[in-house]
């Protein structure tokens, strides 16, 4: 009797179904949200810069399907976005307004994958794979037509004075001190050939570069005795040491930098002139602590208005939470916006 | 309401009081000196004077138990952690304190893992297992080594005492076939040696290829898979001796475990590549002694453990494309305790464990770290008719050394724990209350794999306050003979209700951050859970020759973040922790075949810190059912078993993006001579 009893027994499970809303207008940016490591959660948020509303899970809402896991770069293109998925192992090609998918660039297994960064430049979009290759893209077939060795774990990739500048991070390699991350590849667009290695501090990760050819890397150091630090790369290879951070973008002839070190106390802020080198600023943001980011992740300025956007997780210690993008503008708190775990990059 | 646990719950509750009554008013007696219906009074699910619970595994059939984490999550206040398969790691967390708080014990002797502060329960099979039982906070008695104290549950696994009828010899030959290429054998000798002495040796092996199918779900995509890279093969083999000579009774035992496994990792969108395979290879030797004087006893044991990792991994972003990551740990262990009946009612026992552990490994920032650990504990019994009170005070001491750097600071505490029960009636009613204040020392990995000043960690904190009562009706003749009486002429041979309501609170917890391709750890987090839970069983006769057997376990869990109120995260219930879950079996045995069901729930709960339907993990429904008989043979006796293990083909996911296996069939054939 109760064995007919616990098997007539039967369960229902429901969600509230929230309806997924996609926006779209000419004061919308997109968002990048990372995610965790593992948890398939790479998102893009969107945000009505006018009306200061948010919206979550935008590719999901195009596309039914989520965008996988560790997004690390995105990149508005020709009418297109592109987005590298680091653990997925794919890169998205969405349309630019609709976010509708195009194409899903998946790697064969054997072959050099992982995209981490994203460049463009006369109809080709470059890719670096953390496999240790950059690869160049076709904006017209949507394939991959060339891809060329870098050495180890490259990271971030920017394009200035006709060549591509990739980090050479050798990331994988902490047990033996990062010893193959030590430069910067300057590869040729023309020839898609290595041009040069330019010798920077160790375990370079990140890369910009401004209106003039200037070009400046940040290496991560070894999260211990030496710290991330900015260097600054002339058209003729030289490179100099600018100062200490974590986070960078570029505007004009000002970059932008954060120093977020683990376990630091505080944040800077700080601006340098990018023809000099020279501290421009020593806060360019400043608001109440509610306004500030706790634990940044990512930093861009709006080239529509010259407003800075910067990322931030939940909390210091929050890893996994939904996280802010905070807006400043001429220097003073403007807007905060909920977004997804890790904002990592915004396309306007 | 959408999940309707509450009234499911009720039905599995109520019902075994309802067939009660029914039986009750049924005015047909019941004969209870019938051989063929056994009712073994040794399963103790249900807690009485204290929170402790034991699962016979003799009845592992009646309750339709398949494997071992299977047993222990049929526990009141146990949450069973599967990464999914046979290979997958599956750990303990008891009443939302995490698995780490869990200690083990095979035979009575802890075992450790200095490295990663939690056992794999995957690597126990029930074959050799007589019996497990969970202590949560206090042990059961006061006459146990110091390591008992120590933690804030513990699982205590028993191996099969030497079992002799007229025969001087004992032996268990089985094997068990399932799905997805599952073949496990196993044997097992016992021989008398003399009147009192004993050898035993068993052996297992276990092999299953995995890549089962299930669903992916990708928003609205769904997809069939396979769960390729999951194949695993282990085995285990032991040697024990049980020796006894004048008022001392000595075992001793040597053990060799090694397993191989692919690991699938998580399920990652759009990649399936995976190529991480992990060797494990443990042995130990232990021996323990028990002197009985006529109010005194001794307790001794002395143990190595020998444990090696070998992980492995291949891919481009690797340093020559793959990456080769050895650890060694060794152990050292040394136990003893003294207990003394003052008079008959009062009794003392002082416990003292030391241990030795060392870690070596290749990863580039080993410090060859070591750690001395010395516990004493001192605790009193009082114990008349009504009244059962224990009181520990456990001294715990530890000294670390590393070879390259600073080691971190010793730290030593002190903890205090008591707990109560009384007996208000002749009847076996009791009512419970105890309190633990304990702590768990940070882990090797914790402490020592990264470069970000872990080494500076505090304990992670626990308190533990519980109060609860049972009301037991039991009628078997052999125990508890006193407590039988409403019983002698209904059809229920016993009943057991159990309720518990605890508070725990987990302060300094230790928080992984990820940064970069490292992890930074941290003591952030102060963590409070209320919970409920209650159990419920009974045996009844359905008529003489046959028999229904009812559990029920339900478990109601609040368990929130409180660390930060200005966080948005402030209040929300931590991973991977349902409000709601339980379980259930029914078995009806006969002179046919038995069968037996069970039916596992658990509510909605969230895979990240947030609670927000992102994160959010479906509640779901697991059935399962076996058939089993038992043929008596002049020479031998022969088991029989089949197990339809989620017969619903249900996919679900204990841990996110490791999905478990739809439906799956085991067949065993034992035989015993």
């Amino acid at each position: 009797m109760a064995l007919v009893m616990m098997g007539a027994v039967s369960f229902t499970a429901c969600d509230d179904e929230d309806e997924l809303s996609q926006v779209s207008n000419k004061d919308v940016v997109y968002v990048l949200n990372e995610g965790k490591m593992g948890s398939n959660n790479t998102s893009v948020s969107a945000l009505d810069l006018k009306s200061g509303e948010n919206y979550y899970y935008q590719f999901m809402a195009a596309n039914g399907r989520g965008l996988g896991d560790t997004g690390q770069d995105m990149l508005r293109y020709g009418g297109k976005i592109y987005i590298a998925v680091y653990g997925s192992n794919t890169i998205e090609i969405v349309d630019g307004t609709s976010l509708k998918s195009i194409k899903t660039i998946q790697t064969e297994a054997g072959k050099p994958g992982s995209p981490r960064s994203l460049a463009a430049d006369k109809g080709k979009v470059y890719v670096s794979l953390y496999d240790g290759y950059v690869a160049k893209l076709d904006t017209a077939s949507l394939a991959i037509e060339d891809s060329i060795a870098v050495g180890p774990n490259p990271e971030e990739i920017t394009i200035a004075n006709g060549n591509l500048y990739v980090t050479v991070s050798d990331g994988m390699n902490y047990a033996a001190g990062y010893e193959n991350g030590k430069y910067v590849s300057k590869i040729a667009l023309d020839s898609f050939k290595v041009a040069s290695k330019i010798d920077v501090l160790v375990n370079p990760t990140k890369i910009t570069s401004d209106k003039d050819g200037n070009v400046f890397v940040i290496s991560m150091g070894n999260y211990g005795d030496i710290p991330a630090t900015i260097q600054k790369i002339t058209k003729d290879d030289s490179v100099s040491v600018v100062g200490n951070a974590t986070i960078m973008a570029c505007n004009e002839n000002t970059l932008y930098t954060i120093n977020a070190p683990w376990g630091a106390s505080s944040i800077d802020f700080v601006s340098f002139n990018t023809k000099t080198g020279v501290k421009e600023n020593s806060s360019f943001i400043s608001g109440s602590e509610d306004e500030l980011p706790s634990n940044p992740t990512s930093i861009s300025v709006n080239p529509k208005n010259g407003n800075i956007m910067i990322g931030s997780y939940l909390t210091a210690g929050d890893y996994s939470s939904n996280g802010y993008v905070f807006e400043y503008a001429d220097g003073a708190f403007k807007a905060k916006y909920n977004v997804g775990v890790g904002p990592r990059k915004i396309v306007y | 309401m959408c999940f309707n646990f509450k009234t499911i719950f009720s039905i599995l509750l109520w019902l075994a009081p309802v067939v009660v009554y029914g039986g009750q008013s049924d005015s047909i007696s019941f004969d209870s000196n019938l051989n063929e219906v056994v009712v073994d009074g040794a399963n103790k699910l249900i807690p009485t004077n204290t929170t402790s619970q034991t699962i016979n595994l003799k009845d592992s059939e009646r309750l339709a138990i398949h494997d071992f984490s299977d047993a222990v999550r049929r526990m009141a206040g146990t949450e069973v952690k599967d990464y999914g398969g046979v290979g997958g790691l599956k750990t303990v967390s008891v009443r939302g304190l995490g698995s780490k708080h869990t200690a083990v014990c095979y035979d009575g002797i802890p075992v450790t893992d200095c490295q990663n502060g939690q056992v794999d329960l995957g690597r126990f099979s029930l074959d050799q297992l007589d019996n497990i039982s969970l202590y949560i906070g206090e042990p059961d008695n006061i006459d146990c080594f110091a390591s008992y104290f120590a933690s804030a549950s513990m699982l205590n696994l028993l191996t099969y005492p030497p079992f002799y009828t007229d025969k001087n010899y004992h032996a268990v030959a089985k094997i068990t076939c399932g799905s997805f290429g599952l073949v496990n054998p196993f044997l097992s000798f016992d021989h008398k040696v003399g009147k009192e002495n004993s050898i035993s040796a068993s052996a297992d092996f276990m092999r299953a290829d995995g890549n089962y199918p299930y669903t992916l779900t990708n928003g609205n995509l769904k997809t069939e898979e396979i769960r390729e890279h999951s194949a695993a093969a282990s085995g285990h083999g032991e040697l024990s001796g049980n020796f006894k000579f004048g008022k001392t009774q000595l075992n001793a035992k040597t053990y060799y475990y090694l397993s191989d496994r692919e690991l699938p990792g998580g399920v990652i969108f759009y990649n399936t590549l995976s190529n991480e395979t992990l060797k494990d290879k443990n042995a130990f030797a232990q021996v323990s002694s028990r002197t009985d004087w006529k109010k005194t006893m001794l307790k001794l044991c002395g143990k190595f453990n020998w444990n090696a990792s070998y992980y492995h991994d291949e891919a481009m972003k690797y340093p020559n494309g793959v990456l080769d990551n050895r650890y060694f740990q060794r152990e050292w262990y040394g136990g003893a305790v003294v207990r003394h009946m003052f008079t008959e009612k009062f009794s003392m026992a002082n416990a003292t464990d030391y241990r030795f552990n060392s870690f070596n490994s290749n990863i580039y920032d080993c410090v060859f770290p070591q750690r001395h650990t010395v516990l004493d504990a001192l605790s009193g019994k009082f114990e008349n008719k009504r009244v059962t009170a224990t009181a520990t005070l456990l001294g715990s001491f530890f000294f670390n050394q590393v070879e390259i750097g600073d080691a971190p600071k010793n730290h030593q505490h002190l903890s205090p724990s008591v707990a109560v029960s009384y007996k208000p009636f002749d009847k076996s009613f009791y009512i419970r209350a105890s309190y633990k204040d304990i702590f768990r020392m940070p882990t090797f990995n914790e402490l020592y794999f990264n470069s970000f000043g872990a080494r500076t960690l505090e304990p992670e904190k626990t308190r533990q306050f519980n109060v609860g009562a049972t009301y037991q009706l039991l009628k078997n003749s052999y125990q508890e003979t006193s407590d039988g009486e409403g019983l002698k002429h209904s059809r229920i041979k016993s009943f057991s209700i159990s309720a518990d309501y605890y508070f725990n609170q987990v302060d300094d917890k230790i928080v992984y951050i990820p940064k970069m391709f490292v992890w930074s750890i941290v003591n952030m987090g102060y963590v409070e859970i209320k919970g409920l839970d209650l159990v419920t069983n009974m045996d009844f006769a359905t008529s003489e020759r046959t028999s229904l057997f009812f559990t029920a376990k339900y478990a109601y869990q609040n368990a929130v973040d409180l660390t930060n109120p200005k966080s948005d995260i402030y209040g929300h219930q931590i991973p991977y922790t349902p409000k709601h879950s339980g379980n259930g079996s029914v078995a009806f045995e006969n002179p046919i075949v038995n069968i037996s069901y069970n039916i596992n729930a658990v509510g909605r709960r969230y895979s990240l810190p947030q609670n927000i339907k992102a994160n959010g993990m479906d509640a779901y429904v697991e059935h399962s059912a076996s058939l089993y008989k038992k043929l008596d043979f002049k020479r031998f006796d022969m088991n029989l078993r089949g197990d339809v293990i989620n017969f619903t083909d249900k996919q679900y996911e204990v841990v996110k993006f490791y999905p478990m296996p739809r439906r799956s069939y085991k067949a065993s054939v034992e035989f015993k001579f």
